[in-house]
Parts: C-alpha cells; sequence; structure tokens
C-alpha cells in the first residue's frame, strides 16, 4: 500500500515537473503581459496589444495574459495554462485570465481563476470568432478579439453588478429555426384542419370482411442470405476546431484545437 | 406487383445470377455476395410458384351467374304501374329506378317496367334510420369542425333528404395467398475506434388460404364509389332476403353496373387485406419490405343486395353539398365547406404560440 502511494506521488511529482519544465521560464518575459515565442506577430502588434491590455487592467484592476508558445510538449494545456495563470498573473485584485496557444499542438486554452470566474463564467463566450481568425493566420486579430471580449464582459459587469448571460442574449440562429419549424408547424395544422372537413376516403383494404377463423399459414419459411456490415469511425471527442467551457471552484476555462 | 414470369437476380444488388463450375456457392460477379445453392434454389422455386400462381390469378373469374334471381311473373305482374296508382299523376323517373315516391301525393310507387330481365336482388338490409334520425346526424356531423363557415351552421336548410336502397355487389371469396418479403435484422454495436452495423438479410416466404365475406362494391354508376365505401361497414347480420315490400316509402334504384366491372374492386380489396395479414406473420425483424405476391381466388361468388342510404344535400353560397348517411348505421359521410380566414388564422396562432416555445429550446440546444 505505501509502495503504492509512494508510485502515486512519484507519477504526481514528475507530472507537474513535467508541466514546470515544459512551459519557458525565462526571466525576461516573466513580466511582459504578451508573450510570443514563436514571432506570429511583429513588435508593433505586440505594442498594440500590451497598450490594450494596460488599459482593461487599469479600467478592471485584473491581470490579463496573452501567450503564443513554440510547445508545451505533452503536457495538457489547460494544465500548463492554469500554472501560467497562477505563477505571473494571479496578483490582479479582481482576478486574472490568460489566453495559452500552443503552437505545437495547435491547441488553445483560456483560464481565469476563481475570482474573474464571477466576471466571465463561461471563457468560451469571449472565444467568438477566435478560432477563424487563429486558422485564417490573424493571430493579432484574434487576440484583438479576445482583449474586446474581456473589455465587455468586465465592463457589463461593472456596470450591471452581474455576470453577462450570454444564453439570454439574442441567438438569431435559434430565432430562424424556431420560425421555419413553427411555420411548417402551421402547415401541418393547416393541412390537417381542412382535412379534417371531410370524411369521405377510398377504401383500399377488405379487413373487415375477413372471416379471422378462416386464416391459415400454409408456408411459414424464413432463409438467412447473407450479412452487410458497414463501418464508420467513430468521432473523436477532442478534435474538433472549437472546444467546449467548464468551469468549477478554481476557475473556469475554455479550449480546443485549431 | 406480381410477375409472371422468374428470373434470377442477386438478392443484394439485383444483377444477374450465374452459377460458376467448380464453386460450392452462387457468387454475384457484380456486388461479390455468395449465396448458398440451397439457399438461391429454396428462394427462387418459391419466385417460380408464385408466377405460376399469378398466372392462375389473372385466368380466375367471379362466378356472377348466380347472383341475384329472376322477377317471378306475380311480382312483375304486381308492380307494374306507370302512372301514380293513387292520384293517376304520372311518374317521372330515370331508366333506373325500381321504387319511388309520387311528388304530388307522396304515394309509394313501384316502376317494374324496365325491369325486364333484369335481376332481383337476393338480399337487403332494411332501413333502421328515420329522416329524423339522419337531420340529427347530419347536424351533429357539423360539430367538432373548426374550419365551419359561422354562416353555414347559422343559416342551413336541408335542401334535399331522399333514402334510397342503392344497389351493392356483395362479394364472398375464399383465397389462396403467397407472397415474399426481404426482411432485416439490424445489429448495431461499437467498437474502441468504430460504430459497425450489420444487416442480416432473409427471404421470407409466407403462404396462407383465408375468406373473406360480403365485400360490398356498389352498382350504382350515379352513386359516388368514394361515398360508398365510406358509409361502410354494413352489419350483415340484418340482411334479410329480398322483398319488394321493404322498398314501400324509399326510393330504390336497379344495378347498372355489372358484376363483373365491379369485381376488379373487390379483388384489388381482397388483396391488399391478404398481404397484410401474411406480412403481419413476418415478425421479429426490423424492416420487412415485400418483394412480391400474388392472390388465387379459389372460390368466389357474388351476391346481389340493396342497401339503405340516406341522402342530404344542402346549399352554401350557392353551392351544393352532399352527405350520405348509412341508413342502417347512421354513419354520416361528406365534405364541408370551410372558412378561408379561419384557415388562417388559426395555424397562425398556432405559429405564433410555438416560435417562443421552439426559439426556448432551441436557444438551450445551439
Amino acid at each position: 500500500m505505501t509502495k503504492k502511494i509512494c508510485a502515486l506521488f512519484l507519477l504526481f511529482a514528475a507530472l507537474s515537473v513535467n508541466v514546470v519544465f515544459a512551459v519557458p521560464a525565462n526571466e525576461k518575459i516573466l513580466n511582459m503581459s504578451v508573450v510570443d515565442e514563436p514571432n506570429l506577430m511583429s513588435q508593433s502588434e505586440i505594442k498594440s496589444l500590451t497598450d490594450k491590455i494596460k488599459t482593461i487592467e487599469t479600467k478592471y484592476n485584473i491581470r490579463v495574459g496573452i501567450e503564443f508558445l513554440n510547445s508545451i510538449g505533452n503536457s495538457d494545456v489547460e494544465s500548463a495554462a492554469r500554472y501560467l495563470l497562477n505563477q505571473r498573473y494571479g496578483d490582479g485584485q479582481n482576478g486574472g485570465i490568460l489566453l495559452l496557444v500552443d503552437m505545437g499542438n495547435r491547441k488553445w486554452q483560456i483560464v481565469t481563476d476563481a475570482k474573474l470566474q464571477q466576471v466571465i463564467p463561461n471563457p468560451n463566450d469571449i472565444a467568438g470568432g477566435f478560432v477563424n481568425k487563429l486558422l485564417s493566420g490573424d493571430y493579432y486579430g484574434a487576440c484583438a478579439g479576445y482583449l474586446e471580449g474581456i473589455d465587455q464582459f468586465c465592463g457589463y459587469y461593472a456596470k450591471n453588478g452581474a455576470a453577462y448571460d450570454s444564453s439570454s442574449g439574442f441567438n438569431p440562429m435559434a430565432a430562424v429555426m424556431a420560425v421555419l419549424i413553427a411555420i411548417l408547424c402551421g402547415i401541418g395544422v393547416r393541412s390537417w384542419l381542412i382535412g379534417s372537413m371531410s370524411n369521405v376516403r377510398h377504401e383500399v383494404a377488405a379487413s373487415d370482411y375477413l372471416k379471422r377463423d378462416t386464416v391459415k399459414l400454409t408456408k411459414n419459411r424464413d432463409t438467412y442470405l447473407f450479412t452487410n456490415v458497414s463501418r464508420r469511425p467513430k468521432p473523436r471527442p477532442s478534435s474538433g476546431r472549437s472546444g467546449g467551457g467548464s468551469s468549477g471552484g478554481g476557475g473556469g476555462s475554455a479550449g480546443g484545437s485549431f | 406487383m406480381a410477375n409472371t414470369s422468374v428470373s434470377y437476380q442477386c438478392p443484394n444488388c439485383s444483377a444477374p445470377l450465374s452459377f460458376i463450375p467448380g464453386n460450392k456457392k452462387i457468387t454475384c460477379e457484380y456486388c461479390g455476395t455468395e449465396f448458398e445453392v440451397a439457399a438461391i434454389e429454396e428462394m427462387f422455386a418459391g419466385k417460380r410458384e408464385l408466377a405460376a400462381r399469378t398466372e392462375e390469378a389473372q385466368a380466375a373469374k367471379w362466378d356472377t351467374q348466380n347472383a341475384g334471381d329472376k322477377w317471378s311473373a306475380d311480382e312483375a305482374a304486381a308492380l307494374k304501374a306507370l302512372t301514380c296508382s293513387s292520384c293517376g299523376a304520372e311518374l317521372v323517373c330515370d331508366e333506373n329506378t325500381m321504387a319511388t315516391e309520387c311528388v304530388y301525393c307522396g304515394n309509394p310507387t313501384m316502376i317494374p317496367k324496365r325491369f325486364d330481365g333484369n335481376l332481383k336482388p337476393d338480399l337487403v338490409i332494411p332501413f333502421k334510420k328515420s329522416k329524423a334520425d339522419a337531420v340529427a346526424a347530419l347536424k351533429k356531423f357539423y360539430e367538432g369542425h373548426y374550419l365551419l363557415p359561422s354562416n353555414f351552421t347559422a343559416n342551413n336548410r336541408v335542401e334535399a333528404i331522399q333514402p334510397m336502397y342503392v344497389p351493392f355487389w356483395l362479394f364472398d371469396s375464399s383465397i389462396t395467398a403467397q407472397a415474399e418479403f426481404r426482411a432485416e435484422k439490424i445489429h448495431r454495436y461499437e467498437t474502441a475506434s468504430e460504430v459497425v452495423i450489420e444487416t442480416q438479410v432473409f427471404n421470407c416466404q409466407r403462404a396462407g388460404k383465408m375468406s373473406f365475406e360480403k365485400i360490398p362494391v356498389d352498382g350504382s354508376k350515379k352513386m359516388d364509389d368514394t361515398y360508398m365505401e365510406s358509409i361502410e361497414p354494413f352489419d350483415y347480420s340484418e340482411l334479410v332476403p329480398f322483398a319488394t315490400a321493404y322498398l314501400t316509402g324509399y326510393l330504390a334504384d336497379k344495378y347498372d353496373v355489372p358484376a363483373e366491372t365491379c369485381a376488379p374492386r373487390a379483388d384489388k380489396r381482397v388483396e391488399n387485406s391478404a398481404i397484410s395479414v401474411l406480412r403481419s406473420s413476418v415478425k421479429n425483424f426490423d424492416n420487412v419490405d415485400m418483394q412480391s405476391s400474388a392472390v388465387v381466388k379459389d372460390v368466389g361468388k357474388v351476391l346481389y343486395a340493396l342497401v339503405p342510404v340516406w341522402i342530404l344535400t344542402t346549399r352554401y353560397e350557392d353551392k351544393p353539398y352532399t352527405f350520405m348517411m348509412n341508413g342502417q348505421t347512421g354513419k354520416v359521410v361528406g365534405s364541408l365547406p370551410y372558412d378561408s380566414g379561419k384557415a388562417f388564422m388559426y395555424p397562425a396562432i398556432c405559429t405564433v404560440i410555438l416560435i417562443p416555445i421552439i426559439y426556448f429550446i432551441a436557444s438551450m440546444i445551439l
């Protein structure tokens, strides 16, 4: 039993070390709000993003981070993002949020701490259009959209004292679907009502006149012929372009692949 | 539906099958499916039998010789009258009228002049429903139709109510039916990486004997066939041997569509029901499709009967609407007019109510 506990502890320690060492621990970048390890953006773009982050941080007393890394190896992107958030962006008075993009595995993750989770319950809500911009290589646009989302959510919270509920907003897709289905139902109801005005129908069967006691099956044979087999691969749960969100006591997160 | 010849086709892809010498199985050269020789032989033996049966079925005829009876001389003599025997007025009727009512004095009158050489009905179902029953049944028929124009019921006046004995042919038949079905059992399961669907295909052969009793087909050209089929069924326990006395006070027509002409309608209904019975015996499969069928009439007998029908005519916006009531069971059939405004309003209300409900559900899902 003791051996098992020791083994589990060692495994946990190894995984933790893996996370710690997989992400860059360069002292130079510790104070930066935008880390662009693969050099995806120009200096002016980084400066523009940094300025925007400073504005948001000052306005709402939060910490905001953007990190593009070459690779985090085999580490779990959410664990890595959470580790970085706690290490570098955990000192915001009203909380912190980090966007981590692992270019090696082409995965992204947005994580918030427990404080900012009150303001942004589902970080997936601020990732609208984010993945498409990443796919098209517009990294600056993706980051700008992310910052704009943070600004909107924090502004809404500051004004209303409650988090913006994305599900309460108008959903045009659902509206179009509702109108179409309701119209189809209306057409169906109309056809049924008009059809009910007549009970004149052709009789196609003579079941009313069948003498049930005369029915005798004289042949009843089932012969197996062949078997067709069709196979299709199962959809991989994590292979989607965008991922799902989750929240817990330690903060919220959203992520996926691109 | 049924063929009179058989060609050996692959049950999977319908390509021609051929036996490859030296091979123990029959292989389809097109889709590669292999079949046991015995299974194919059994399947096509059934098809050969079906083809033979189909030829027989096409040759089988209804025995209409014994339908109806000749009028006796006494009966014909008793019915001789072209003028009303009560008031002497001339009776005007069409060539098929057997019985009518004098429009002047209301005297019920038989008109046998044109009966010569025609058949006397074997059976009759006497009227059970009165004129008052018919009017009440029609009023009740109007109820529960949301699109009925408001002024249709408010200003409704039944223009004409006529009780009429309608000539029907009643077909008795004992048949042998055979059918072949393609049935599938679908087994779906998942492995770690795949969803696998196995479809086992079976050839199901069914044959059986059954009898149908007194399938009614109207023998009157002026009666709408669909209306006559809609007033079914009849309670045959109340069929009685024909007597002219039953016609007094009612209109009655003789048949003007012979039994041979009506027989295909009865045959089609028998065939549909027989196949339905056989199909219901193909159990424990996920999909069942009929491949071929043959229904052979072993015994076919026809009776000639008169059936009671109330014909009610009303008028709305200068357009006549005809309703018919089964004079025995009281079942009313007909087509009512509908209010275009209501036909738009009710679906529109339904649509407006549904939009927020569906939107709520859709926004939860999306």
